[in-house]
């Protein structure tokens, strides 16, 4: 049965918002990893994975995803109400950086966290942040 | 003077006999943006109310007005 | 609402727009002191150099969050903050946001060109967050007060 343009946008839009809590539930389970082990943040190969997810999950929260998909449906998937659920997502994940990197600049003087462990722990956490409300604002 | 905006989506739509997604396709938005317009809880723009006016086939101000809260 | 309180929201606005940028330049300029000297700072006024980079950090954020004016009357404070200056805030998050992440990318390959700590990295971090946020929302509040 062929789904309607809408009917794919509200599929779409769907999975869209269980991905970002699954990525958002990775992302905390990484930052985890990294608060606990943060000299393995100088491996390479996890840096480069690293980059990868992040620059990703940043791609998918400036632009909505679905790159591959029907512009009529991926108009409806990023529709007014979606782009406002966008923002407001990004503000929360803008303020939590803020936070985590001011948490983790005075936690570092008796913590003191390489590098990056320190970047990759707030990347995580603030990406995650704003994916947890993406998928909170379209999902409900 | 406290106002929101109120609006008759809702009945407007079910008089015509449409569904949300049915609006929500001749309009060019989801589903979901037509819910929560219906319900108040979001605010649509300028151009979308003129978009949901002119699918419906009424003015803009049959469908949205402002009410004040006092 | 007075016509007085809208001239005077008017005016501050137009201050604001004009303000935010220097207030990021400033800002980014003062960073400098922190990198000269990388050492723990272990003299009190190295803590206080650390207490008022906090401090002013979180002036500017509470700023950027507020709208500033924080003196002024409500019914004018609720004129500076419109429709249009609340979409240009979020749009300065937006990009702030997306600044800082893609920052943080680079300072974690940077490192291995000029090593770093930690506390250096954030510090990079909140600067940059702070500083993009504030540029944009004020370039943006400077357009939309053009031709006015």
């Amino acid at each position: 049965m062929t789904l309607s343009p809408v009917e794919q946008a509200d599929r779409n839009s769907r999975n869209r918002g269980l991905l970002m809590a699954i990525a958002a539930t990775v992302q905390l389970a990484l930052a985890l990893f990294s608060a606990l082990d943060p000299a393995g943040t100088t491996d390479p190969v996890r840096g480069i994975v690293w980059a990868i997810l992040t620059l990703l999950w940043l791609l998918l929260l400036a632009t909505g995803g679905g790159v591959l998909l029907n512009r009529q449906v991926r108009s409806m998937m990023n529709d007014e109400v979606s782009l406002l659920n966008r923002r407001r997502a990004i503000e929360s994940g803008f303020w939590t950086a803020m936070a985590a990197a001011i948490a983790l600049y005075f936690a570092s003087y008796s913590w003191p966290v390489p590098v990056r462990g320190a970047l990759a722990i707030l990347t995580e956490v603030a990406i995650a942040t704003a994916l947890i409300r993406y998928a909170w604002l379209e999902l409900r | 003077m406290a106002e929101r905006l109120a609006n008759r989506l809702l009945e407007v739509r079910t008089e015509q006999g449409l569904t949300q997604a049915a609006l929500a396709e001749l309009v060019g938005v989801s589903r979901k943006t037509v819910n929560t317009v219906e319900n108040g809880v979001f605010v649509p723009s300028t151009t979308l109310a003129l978009k949901l006016a002119r699918a419906l086939g009424q003015p803009v101000e049959a469908l949205f007005s402002l009410v004040s809260d006092d | 609402m007075t016509s007085s309180d809208i001239d005077t929201a008017d005016r501050l606005t137009r201050r604001r727009a004009r303000m935010l940028p220097f207030l990021a330049i400033i800002f980014l300029s003062q960073q400098v002191v922190y990198f000269v000297d990388r050492n723990p700072p272990v003299r009190t006024v190295d803590h206080v150099k650390v207490g008022a980079w906090l401090v002013l950090s979180v002036v500017l954020l509470l700023a950027l969050a507020t709208g500033g004016f924080w003196l002024k009357p409500r019914n004018v404070r609720a004129l500076m903050d419109d429709d249009v200056t609340r979409a240009n805030r979020a749009e300065a998050f937006r990009i702030g946001f997306l600044v800082t992440m893609s920052a943080g990318i680079g300072l974690y390959f940077l490192d291995q060109l000029a090593p770093m700590s930690g506390r250096e990295a954030v510090h990079i971090l909140v600067t940059i967050g702070i500083a993009t946020a504030l540029i944009v929302f004020g370039m943006l509040e400077r357009r939309a007060l053009r031709d006015g």
